[in-house]
């Protein structure tokens, strides 16, 4: 099977879509000749054109707010936001207006809008180019979150993203955009609320989100040399989120560990972690833990904004110490 | 309804039954809230509108409108029904939002109205890319973006007029500057010009009387015409005055506002009694007939009211329901 | 040199004669032709006497028996030969007493006696000491200079013999793993236990870790990380104070499968427990039937005849102008009684008091003149406590008690002793053993003077 960048992965599900169905336009901030900051949309700009490849002036809440309209007039746009930091200027157009619309008016309004941003620190660029905001989106009623982990699943999931016909955010790693992965050149779909187990194993489910799934599977090598068997598993979705594979998992294996790159405080890992507690609770033999992004702005210098994020080291010790019965905390 | 001959006497007439229609929903609404039969707050049209009927009254059903947190005018302007608006306000499971919106989240699909929205100016940027979606999708569907003169203090305004500028979106923003934000009025909080804000992004912007019906009507005409034929954005300052308080709790105002002001504006501005005196004075309708049809629409929106006070709730299943749409194309029945 | 007390011939056609009765009782001080005892031949009546002077001891014959002329029915010794005597630890009714021995052969071989091995005190401030390694396992035979394991101090690392000879009955304790002195760390046992289980003993008392000495984990590599060595974690989670920490998994798969965690807890297995832990019920079956609580649960009652120490007390006033405190007299006896029953040269630390109210807590009385005996100030449990009634109307005192507990009651004539002991404490064997010990002491105190 080939194997293409993220990017071109994300390239591909826009053009695919874009040809398929003419009300689908996008707009964001340097996107038609400049392709995004990122390079991604290179070459589409030249196929649709400006009216459907539309640059925008740097006006978030503007922009987001006119996407909702469109949306809500028969058109499909897809916004890019070029930072998932700034996703607080558009809350009020994302969480107010986009995601009650349908609601409020009584299933009458469809907002069918996708939103593309990233998440991802460890690129230097500090703490407001460096967050993972998605457990804020996750939190409101009305939209759903893309995670995808690879190439694979930035297609398959943006494309099931753009038909839908709710207001999706997805978050793309921004430190991945460069990675391969094999990806068929036949269209797929990769579905909502389908968590992919990467790895099966009998000894303590890992389960990750995003820039963390290769974390987990760095993780789970380095505990197979240490004779404990570790199932590495892929939500790729948190809204909805597939609560039925998780739990089977930790019901098998009776320890989990939860890592995500959000701040570990108040966010996705606390929720999933909740969620298994609650619904696995007699199969546990080890309190489920939560691995996330340390709870301080991200810092500029390489060396400490390096320890802020979980390491495959990190997970894997942490998952020895709850294989052999160590307690994290006194009991 | 084609709104080709200004001078048609029966369009007179239905922007006069409209303008009572109005007034009289707002003041059984004022009624059900002082007599706690409301749940919530609601905000009092009563005295603009000249506004909502002139303008709505130039557009097509297809035309979209977005509305404020004051939105009962333009709701019923763009042809909603009294029992519907009524059973919307209650909670009702008929209503035209099933109950989920409520007074200032109503919309009404069907006429093109996108909705009220109980955020100030946050409709402003839907009705602008509802405006995207029309020039996009070539449907000749131009969109009325009412606000008031308080939105204009918020940064999206500016954001989205720009945008619309850039694009030549065919959009008619609609300031109604009743001269006072909440509480506050309008000199205390607002630098500069209201249609010079428009200007400044090269938008031709108009002053227009929104005590007079008709006035707004014409134009409102003129621009929506141009708007379809790519001339847009438009800016229209319409000058009007709110009769109740900023919402129906909103009682004993005079510290922010005098009595003899609410009384010269509503003795000698009401846009409803000068248009009814313009309407006799034309020979298009007698005092009497007038006056009979004040009795009907009274009765007519009493009836409405008595019929939501006695429909039923929504049941509570409703409540799950209308999270997230259905996506039929992807085999999902249910979202 | 002992002298033996023989059966004399007492006529030229006897073979046998009847003891009649016995006119000294083991124990009692003789001189040379005191009347020993009466026997009848088949013409007469006569007294035997005493061809030495000395301690008779080791009586072998009873009032009414009929023995062979020649054979040895007691013995004379000599005074300095006293301290070294055993007290028979059963003596069956037909009144085959044990001879006289200094080691655990005296005791008869189809008895199992289980010698306690405790964490020895090997430095002066020591507190606990951590097991390196064990140098004999489980049914293997020991002598008494045998290295049995190696034991760690703050200090170094020491070799420590058995003590005793015998056979390694159960070892309570694992390599890496730090215990108070004086715990109970491993049993011997004078018979070989069959297979390779452990004799069902009842548990010593619970291995628990001070909470205010947290010791981190010490993994030892190469050991698979499954499960930690029970006692390494800090607990401040006591056997009987009812909240049992487990994972839920395990909580429901010992409720599943009818397992009781607490027992976990008494044996002294440190919490929380995970399904790991529910392994220990398969190493310890009993733990599964066991079902002694806490507090202690097993009596044994003793009536000595209050002369043997008032005459003792009595002398020692007019010979020697010294009082000393009768309790003081039963701890040191009971303290006596309780070395030479575990064979240790650990502290013996004996808590006295009066009813509940404590007077004192002594180490080693028994070594120390009862005239100027002192308390110590001791962090260590006491082995056990003894309490007095002796000013109350109370007669019997049967309450929960942390440590196996002595009261003693005195009447005109008799002490009631009531010992009550936990199974977790010690054997019902060993109990025994060790009040009959006290209680000898009691009777004839003049085998401690010496």
């Amino acid at each position: 099977m080939r194997e293409i960048t993220l990017s071109k992965a994300v390239n591909e599900a826009i053009a695919e879509e874009m040809r398929r169905d003419e009300t689908i336009f996008l707009l964001g901030e340097d996107v038609a000749e400049a392709g995004t900051p990122f390079k991604i949309l290179s070459g589409l700009v030249e196929e649709f054109g400006t009216d459907r490849i539309v640059d925008t002036p740097i006006a978030e809440p503007g922009f987001m707010g006119i996407a909702v309209g469109a949306a809500m007039t028969g058109s499909r746009p897809i916004v890019d936001l070029m930072f998932g930091d700034f996703l607080f200027l558009i809350m009020d157009q994302l969480c107010n207006q986009a995601a009650k619309t349908h609601y409020m008016s009584g299933g009458k309004l469809n907002v069918p809008l996708v939103l593309r941003t990233n998440l991802g620190a460890t690129r230097r660029s500090a703490a407001q180019h460096s967050q993972s905001l998605h457990a804020l989106v996750a939190h409101i009623p009305g939209l759903k979150v893309a995670l995808p982990s690879s190439a694979y699943e930035a297609k398959g999931l943006l494309k099931t993203a753009i038909r839908d016909n709710n207001p999706v955010v997805i978050f793309e790693d921004k430190l991945m955009y460069n990675d391969k992965a094999p990806v068929p050149e036949e269209e797929f779909l990769i579905p909502f609320g389908v968590a992919n187990i990467k790895r099966v194993g009998t000894d303590i489910t890992l389960i990750a989100t995003s820039s963390m799934v290769q974390v987990a599977e760095q993780a789970a090598d380095i505990l197979a040399g240490q004779d404990i068997s570790a199932e590495v598993i892929d939500p790729r979705t948190i809204v909805p989120l597939d609560e039925e594979t998780l739990i089977a998992s930790v019901k098998k294996t009776s320890r989990a560990i939860v890592i995500d790159e959000g701040h570990q405080s108040y966010g996705i890992t606390g929720e999933i972690a909740s969620r298994l507690t609650e619904k696995a609770f007699y199969h546990l033999d080890a309190p489920v833990m939560r691995m996330g992004a340390m709870d301080v702005p991200v810092p500029f210098s390489p060396v400490l904004e390096d320890l802020t994020v979980p390491t495959p080291a990190g997970v894997a010790e942490m998952a020895r110490k709850l294989c052999s019965g160590e307690l994290i905390h006194a009991a | 309804m084609s709104k080709k001959n200004q001078t048609n006497s029966a369009e007179y007439m239905r922007m006069y039954m409209q303008m009572m229609r109005i007034r009289a929903f707002e003041d059984n609404a004022n009624q059900l809230y002082l007599s706690a039969k409301m749940p919530g707050l609601t905000h009092m049209y009563s005295g603009q509108e000249a506004v909502a009927v002139g303008i709505c009254e130039a557009l097509t059903t297809s035309d979209k409108i977005t509305s404020t947190h004051r939105g009962h005018g333009h709701c019923l302007a763009k042809g909603a029904d009294l029992k519907l608006m009524f059973c919307e306000l209650l909670g009702k499971e008929e209503g035209y939002c099933r109950g989920k919106g409520g007074s200032m989240h109503i919309a009404d699909q069907s006429n093109g109205n996108l909705g009220a929205n109980a955020i100030v100016g946050g409709s402003m940027g839907i009705a602008t890319g509802a405006a995207l979606s029309a020039k996009r999708l070539g449907t000749s569907d131009i969109v009325v973006c009412f606000f008031g003169d308080g939105a204009t203090a918020q940064g999206l305004m500016y954001e989205v007029m720009n945008m619309a500028a850039l694009w030549k979106l065919p959009v008619i923003y609609a300031c109604e500057n009743n001269l006072y934000g909440e509480y506050t009025k309008v000199e205390e909080t607002l630098a500069g010009d209201i249609t010079a804000r428009a200007e400044a992004f090269g938008i031709e912007a108009l002053q227009v009387d929104g005590q007079d019906v008709l006035a707004v009507n014409e134009c409102t005409q003129r621009l929506a015409e141009r708007c379809r034929k790519g001339e847009g954005p438009f800016f229209m300052e319409l000058l009007t005055y709110r009769y109740h308080g900023h919402h129906v709790g909103d009682i004993n105002r005079e510290y922010y506002r005098s009595k003899e002001e609410e009384a010269e504006w509503k003795n000698n501005r009401d846009p409803i009694k000068n248009f009814g005196a313009w309407l006799t004075s034309q020979g298009i309708a007698s005092e009497d007939e007038l006056n009979a049809l004040q009795s009907e629409i009274k009765t007519e929106a009493s009836d409405a009211v008595e019929y939501a006070l006695n429909a039923a709730y929504p049941s509570e299943t409703e409540v799950g329901l209308h999270v997230f749409a259905a996506t039929p194309q992807m085999g999902e029945e249910h979202a | 040199m002992p002298h033996d007390v023989i059966m004399p011939a007492l006529g030229m056609a006897q073979e046998t004669g009847v003891i009649l009765s016995w006119l000294k009782k083991p124990g009692d001080q003789v001189s040379l032709g005191d009347a020993l005892m009466e026997v009848e031949t088949d013409k007469a009546v006569m007294e035997v006497e005493s061809s030495a002077a000395g301690v008779l001891s080791d009586v072998k014959a009873a009032a009414g028996e009929s023995v062979p002329v020649g054979q040895v029915v007691a013995v004379i010794l000599d005074p300095e030969e006293v301290l070294s005597t055993q007290i028979s630890q059963t003596e069956k009714p037909s009144g085959v007493a044990p001879h006289g021995a200094t080691s655990t052969e005296a005791i008869p071989a189809n008895i199992d006696v289980t010698s306690q091995i405790v964490m020895p005190a090997l430095g002066m401030a020591q507190e606990t000491g951590r097991v390196i390694a064990w140098h004999k396992q489980v049914g293997e035979e020991i002598d008494v200079d045998d290295i049995l394991l190696e034991v760690e101090t703050d200090k170094a690392t020491m070799e420590v013999p058995a003590g005793k000879a015998g056979f390694v009955a159960n070892l309570f304790v694992g390599a890496g793993q730090e215990v108070p002195v004086g715990s109970v760390i491993a049993t011997l046992s004078n018979v070989k236990p069959s297979g390779i289980a452990a004799p069902r003993q009842p548990l010593p008392k619970p291995i628990i870790v001070p909470a205010e000495t947290p010791t981190s984990v010490a993994m030892t590599s190469g050991l698979k990380p499954r499960f930690i060595q029970p006692g390494s974690q800090t607990t401040d989670v006591v056997a009987g104070s009812g909240k049992i920490l487990a994972s839920p998994k395990a909580r429901r798969l010992a409720l599943e499968n009818d397992l009781d965690l607490s027992l976990l807890a008494k044996a002294g297995y440190a919490q929380p427990y995970h399904v790991a832990d529910l392994e220990r019920f398969d190493d310890l079956p009993q733990l599964n039937t066991e079902k002694s609580v806490l507090g202690n649960n097993k009596r044994i009652n003793a009536a000595i005849p209050v002369i043997g120490v008032e005459s003792f007390l009595a002398k020692l006033k007019e010979q020697a102008d010294i009082e000393i405190y009768d309790y003081l007299v039963w701890a040191s006896f009971a303290s006596a009684a309780w070395r030479n029953q575990n064979q240790t040269h650990a502290a013996v630390i004996v808590e006295v008091a009066e009813l509940l109210t404590p007077i004192g807590i002594y180490e080693n009385l028994d070594t120390q003149r009862l005239s100027c005996a002192v308390q110590c100030n001791t962090q260590n449990p006491p082995n056990f406590i003894i309490r007095t009634l002796s000013k109350s109307l109370i007669t019997a005192l049967h309450l929960d008690h942390s440590y196996p507990s002595i009261t003693v009651q005195k009447t005109a004539t008799d002490y009631l002793i009531s010992f009550e002991f936990s199974a977790n404490a010690m054997s019902d064997f060993a109990a025994v053993a060790f009040i009959s010990d006290f209680a000898a002491r009691l009777e004839d105190p003049l085998r401690q003077l010496l």
